[in-house]
């Protein structure tokens, strides 16, 4: 068990466009905290969505390493970090990225079914999510039949239903609107203060950021530390 | 709450896993039923192919099995019985087989009044001639009394130490035959299950371990893998795998399992095509499972259960499309057997492991991706042009070079479409060359009696220079050197019989001389001698060769080269007969001209074509006759070649080619001469003892009796007891197969030219689709409604144009590869297999390049249709640009 729930050395990530090379995340490092909120801000191709990702352990960086509670993920094979981010971690992407042939009810249930696991195990967290997110009238909806902050909740839910001990969201209400985006957040808030998890965020939205207990900002793939709120019990800041 | 027994709670976690599964794989294949419809005529096709294989395998031993007891009511004939012989026989008093009675021909079965010995005399004119041929029945007998009874009578009378037959006359291997389907019958009987014993035990433990496995990987799988681990659960699967292999390749089915394997590989070949498509197009989905948390095992679980899903909806409809299928290519010539379950049951395994496999490949690469660069795939932005690349895009070369471009730029694409939907026609096309070449053995002649001599004293002449009737006599005119030929056998004068050809081949042992070194054949008793064992070779003009054959410079004949895979025939007019149902060139009959030394050559060594000589060339046939030096004894063929050349004084005789044989199945070279000239090259007395008689096809049951009696009396007219084969059955029956092989395989090649437009237009529509973007934001750029008409039109056309280029080239090499396999390895492996010569079947040709090019436009032609269907709905009232579904 580590201190730490994520933790991040010199992370590296590059992309290769024709005859050049672009450095999207540059020497990154980074110590979340276990229950700490933390957001990451920046422009438009900064790239803070590719950092979230290679933390999440969706996608691979050229150099560094990841540590999930202590667990380095870089090193995990293909088969060990499919079934590490279906225990371990949740992610919210902008766009909802629900399955379409299933109903709500199913694509909340899709990390239980891809991890195994048993009916009795996840029927009190798949009651509390969808009473928290106030699911429960629309669970055997297609999601072509929900609206956008209805399809985002469901969304979440599957983030949530293994009860990960850290989730990442990619800009989650970045295609809502102002109305919806607030009303999906404060169920995410609350449901995080409830079980207590670890969140690591990307957002445009400075409002939703100020709610962080950190906030970074990425700059042409390098993080840096903007603000650092303390909240409750005193906090350590990063240097880097 | 109490917990529930551990059974209970297996088989609770075995249902939930299952109903779990199959209610996502329910899912995800009817609410894409569109995209999963190329899946259901695919799978569909599969369980078709082994369907109708392994129905018709069954229903063919029933044609066999019938055709034999309908000529044949014994099991055992004996052959050529003088008088004592015959006595013994019928008197056979084993109370088990043959409580007789002897006032009739047929001695019956006291219980059951059926025919157990059948007896037939020879009305020889002279009375020490007179033979009787005794057919045996064991088969009213359970097949292991019958083995018992027949292990008896065999040790009693033919093969034991104290056997009567041979002990009262003249008896050889060659006075009795025992029919296949008795030996089959006491075989299956009394197979020995002792060494299967082991075996057994073994499968217990693999598929014990393997359903333990199996169950505890879906109950707790970290246990299972920290217990099992990779290795394994590889050496299980690898187990199981080698047992299978090992348990059919044991198995009285060899032939059967070649071609499930067959069918297998081309199966998983159809699936994996199909199957990478689809996730190449769709991988959206398996992002979003990898992002939940899918491993490799859960990605092949999903896809295995949608396959299996599909299984089992099309499996009841291929079945009775198999049986109606064998049904008709059976027709009226069988007792039809609809009702299979074993069958039924092996096409149900056999698709279960075809989508099994199937998806094990595609699902892993799949699995070692990241969750990223499949979601972010979706977005369609790998299949818009880039505007680096692009410039162009809408100045004046457009659309035409924008879309040649396209081509290249999709080339992985394009070029993985192409080779897999034209290598459905390739195989089709060597579905019909299998087809052909059970047809070619149905054409090929096959002599129907073999006439054996060797008990008469006299020898069959196959010609001596001057006498072209072939009634030379040789040695001093004793009765043991009286040569006789089919003329005064009266053969030729038989209705129905066509020609008579001596037969044989090299009898005797090879035998090191004095020196230890040369090998010599002692025993000669047939015309046919094989060059190689006599140290003799041939000589042809360099410029006849053919690239790459098996000659080699001869240092003393300049612009001559040596071959010593040649095989000398002697030869007469009445094989002449025989040759000329051959495809020739030049005069057969001239080699029986006396002005020179004539020949008739083939040009093939197995059926290979190996030099172009023509008629009127000059070759050379060396002998053997002195040495400088031994050769290496334990070198043969070309090497040996070498060596003698080096070594080897020879004479060399020189020979016109009178004619070229071209499709004469062969494994060495032939050369044909007359007896004489035989003689003089090969040193050995051109005699046979053995004759195949040829018969004309389509005659009767009655006439062919009619023909042994004919046979019988003609020969013992003149020369005596000689004992007649009938080989017509073996022929017969292997025919009857044959016929239904071919149809058979005319069948599968059909089903497989249908998977070719299965994978172009579900390529192709999926492909198109996905491009529709594109031309959505060429056409807000700019572009004309006709240019993107001639966008596709480009497409179509270009696609044509390579899948007639691809197809000749894939058609003319998998053709070129089963001929090889059928021609050069299988024999080499010593199976016997019809030869036949190399073509391309032009109507299959055809029709796989009229497919290709129909498919290659017709598949561009139909998403042509929909993207502007979908425009113009667009153009009046939506705004021009689709959302993704």
């Amino acid at each position: 068990m580590s201190e730490y729930m994520l933790q991040t050395e010199s992370l590296i990530k590059t992309y290769k466009q024709y005859d050049s090379v672009i450095t999207a995340v540059n020497r990154v490092n980074i110590k979340v905290e276990k229950g700490e909120f933390v957001a990451i801000i920046g422009t438009s191709g900064s790239g803070k969505s590719t950092f979230l990702h290679i933390c999440a352990g969706l996608d691979r960086p050229k150099a560094g390493h990841v540590y999930i509670d202590g667990t380095d993920i870089t090193k995990l094979g293909a088969d060990e970090l499919g079934r590490f981010r279906g225990e371990k971690m949740g992610f919210i992407y902008q766009r909802h990225n629900l399955v379409p042939q299933f109903t709500a009810l199913e694509n909340i249930l899709l990390p239980t079914v891809m991890c195994n696991k048993p009916d009795m195990s996840y029927q009190e967290s798949l009651r509390k999510l969808v009473e928290a997110l106030n699911i429960g009238d629309r669970l055997h909806h297609l999601p072509s039949e929900l609206s956008g902050g209805q399809a985002q909740r469901v969304a979440i839910a599957r983030a949530l239903i293994n009860n990960p001990q850290i989730l990442f969201a990619d800009e989650p209400t970045g295609n809502l609107d102002r109305a919806n985006a607030d009303e999906v957040l404060e169920l995410l808030f609350r449901i995080r203060a409830e079980l207590g998890q670890t969140l690591v965020m990307v957002t445009h939205d400075l409002a939703i950021a100020d709610q962080a207990d950190r906030i970074f900002r990425m700059d042409n793939g390098e993080l840096k530390l903007e603000r650092d709120y303390i909240k409750g019990n005193k906090r350590t800041i990063d240097t880097f | 709450m109490p917990r529930a027994a551990p059974g209970i709670q297996i088989l609770e976690a075995l249902w939930e896993y299952l109903s779990r599964n199959l209610k996502i794989a329910w899912k995800s294949v009817f609410f894409n039923f569109k995209q999963y419809l190329c899946f259901f005529i695919a799978v569909f096709i599969v369980q078709m192919f082994y369907g109708v294989m392994a129905i018709s395998t069954s229903n063919n031993a029933v044609v066999e099995a019938e055709h034999v007891q309908a000529e044949y009511d014994y099991d055992l004939a004996l052959y050529n019985l003088n008088e004592y012989q015959h006595n013994i026989v019928v008197n056979y008093n084993n109370n088990k087989v043959l409580k007789a009675a002897r006032e009739s021909n047929y001695l019956t079965n006291e219980e059951t009044g059926d025919p157990i010995v059948y007896t037939y005399r020879n009305e020889a004119t002279k009375e020490e001639y007179k033979r009787y041929d005794v057919y045996v029945n064991f088969t009213d007998y359970s097949p292991e009394e019958a083995n018992e009874a027949y292990e008896k009578f065999m040790s009693d009378y033919i093969s034991g130490k104290n056997a009567v037959l041979p002990l009262v006359g003249n008896f050889t291997e060659d006075n009795y035959v025992v029919t296949d389907l008795f030996l089959n019958e006491i075989k299956t009987a009394t197979r020995e299950t002792f060494m299967n014993i082991p075996v057994l035990v073994l499968s217990i433990i693999i598929f014990a371990i393997c359903a333990i496995w199996f169950i505890f990987r879906i109950v707790k799988p970290k246990e299972v893998e920290k217990t099992f681990g990779k290795v394994m659960r590889w050496l299980i699967t690898a187990a199981s795998l080698v047992f299978m292999f090992i348990k059919c390749w044991e198995s009285d089915y060899q032939g059967f399992f070649i071609i499930t394997l067959a069918l297998f590989a081309v199966s998983v070949f159809l699936m994996i095509s199909l199957y990478k498509i689809r996730i190449n197009q769709y991988k959206f989905t398996y992002g979003v499972y990898m992002t939940c948390g899918a491993d490799f095992t859960m990605l092949f679980s999903t896809a295995f259960w949608e396959l299996f899903l599909i299984s089992l909806v099309t499996y009841i409809p291929s079945v009775i499309a198999s049986t109606l299928t064998v049904f008709f290519i059976y027709g009226d010539s069988v007792d039809f057997r609809f009702f299979l379950p074993g069958q039924w049951l092996l096409v149900a395994l056999f698709s279960l492991l075809v989508v099994m496999v199937s998806v094990i490949s595609p699902m892993k690469l799949m699995s070692l991706k990241t969750p990223m660069s499949l979601i972010q795939t979706d977005d369609n932005s790998n299949y818009v042009s880039s505007p680096r690349r692009s410039f162009n895009l809408l100045g004046k070369k457009f659309p035409r070079q924008y879309e040649i471009y396209s081509i290249w730029r999709f080339r992985k694409y394009n070029i993985q479409l192409l080779t897999s939907a034209i290598a459905f026609c390739a195989l089709f096309i060597v579905g019909l060359y299998m087809g052909k070449v059970y047809d070619t053995s149905i054409e090929y002649s096959k002599p129907q009696y073999v006439l054996n001599i060797s008990d008469t004293k006299y020898v069959y002449n196959p010609g001596a220079k001057g006498d072209a009737s072939g009634k030379t006599t040789y040695g001093d005119g004793a009765l043991s050197d009286v040569a006789i030929s089919a003329a005064d056998l009266n053969l030729d004068k038989i209705e129905g019989v066509t020609y008579v050809e001596q037969t044989g081949n090299v009898q005797g042992d090879k035998v090191s001389d004095d020196s230890g070194n040369v090998v010599v054949i002692q025993n000669f008793s047939s015309p046919v001698t094989e060059a190689q064992y006599i140290s003799s070779h041939a000589l042809f003009p360099s410029d006849r060769a053919v690239f790459l054959t098996n000659f080699l410079n001869a240092p003393e004949m300049s612009g001559y080269k040596a071959l010593n895979e040649v095989v000398y025939k002697a030869t007469d007019w009445e094989q002449i007969k025989y040759l000329s149902q051959f495809t020739y060139d030049g005069n057969l009959e001239d080699v029986l001209k006396t002005d020179k030394n004539y020949v008739i050559v083939g040009d093939s060594i197995s059926n290979m074509k190996k030099f172009d000589i023509q008629p009127g060339d000059t070759i050379y046939l060396s002998t053997k006759t002195g040495q400088q030096k031994d050769i290496d004894k334990n070198v043969s063929g070309r090497s040996a070649l070498r060596q003698q050349l080096q070594y080897f004084y020879f004479k060399d005789t020189e020979f016109t080619v009178a004619a070229v044989v071209h499709d004469i199945p062969c494994d060495n070279l032939p050369i044909y001469m007359l007896g004489d000239d035989y003689e003089e090259v090969t040193g050995i007395n051109p005699n046979a003892k053995l004759l195949n008689v040829y018969t004309e096809p389509g005659l009767s049951n009655e006439r062919v009796n009619e023909i042994i009696d004919e046979i019988k009396s003609a020969a013992f007219e003149k020369i005596g007891a000689v004992s007649v084969t009938n080989t017509r059955r073996i022929a017969e029956q292997s025919i009857a197969a044959d016929k239904h092989n071919s149809s058979l395989y005319v069948v599968i090649s059909i089903l497989i030219l249908i998977i070719s437009p299965l994978i172009w237009f579900f390529n192709q529509i999926l492909y198109y689709k996905k491009r529709e973007k594109e031309f959505n934001i060429i056409q807000s750029m700019g572009a004309k409604k006709s240019d993107i008409r001639i966008i596709y039109l480009l497409g179509g056309l270009s696609m044509a144009v390579m899948s007639l280029i691809v197809s000749i080239l894939l058609s003319y090499v998998a053709s070129y590869v089963v001929y090889y396999f059928v021609n050069v390895i299988l024999p080499g492996l010593n199976h016997e297999t019809i030869r036949f010569t190399f073509y391309l079947p032009w109507y299959a040709l055809a029709i796989s390049a009229i497919v290709s090019v129909a498919c290659g436009f017709f598949s561009t032609y139909v998403p042509y249709r929909s993207y502007f269907k979908n425009r113009f709905s667009l153009e009046n009232g939506g705004s021009g640009m689709k959302d993704d579904e």
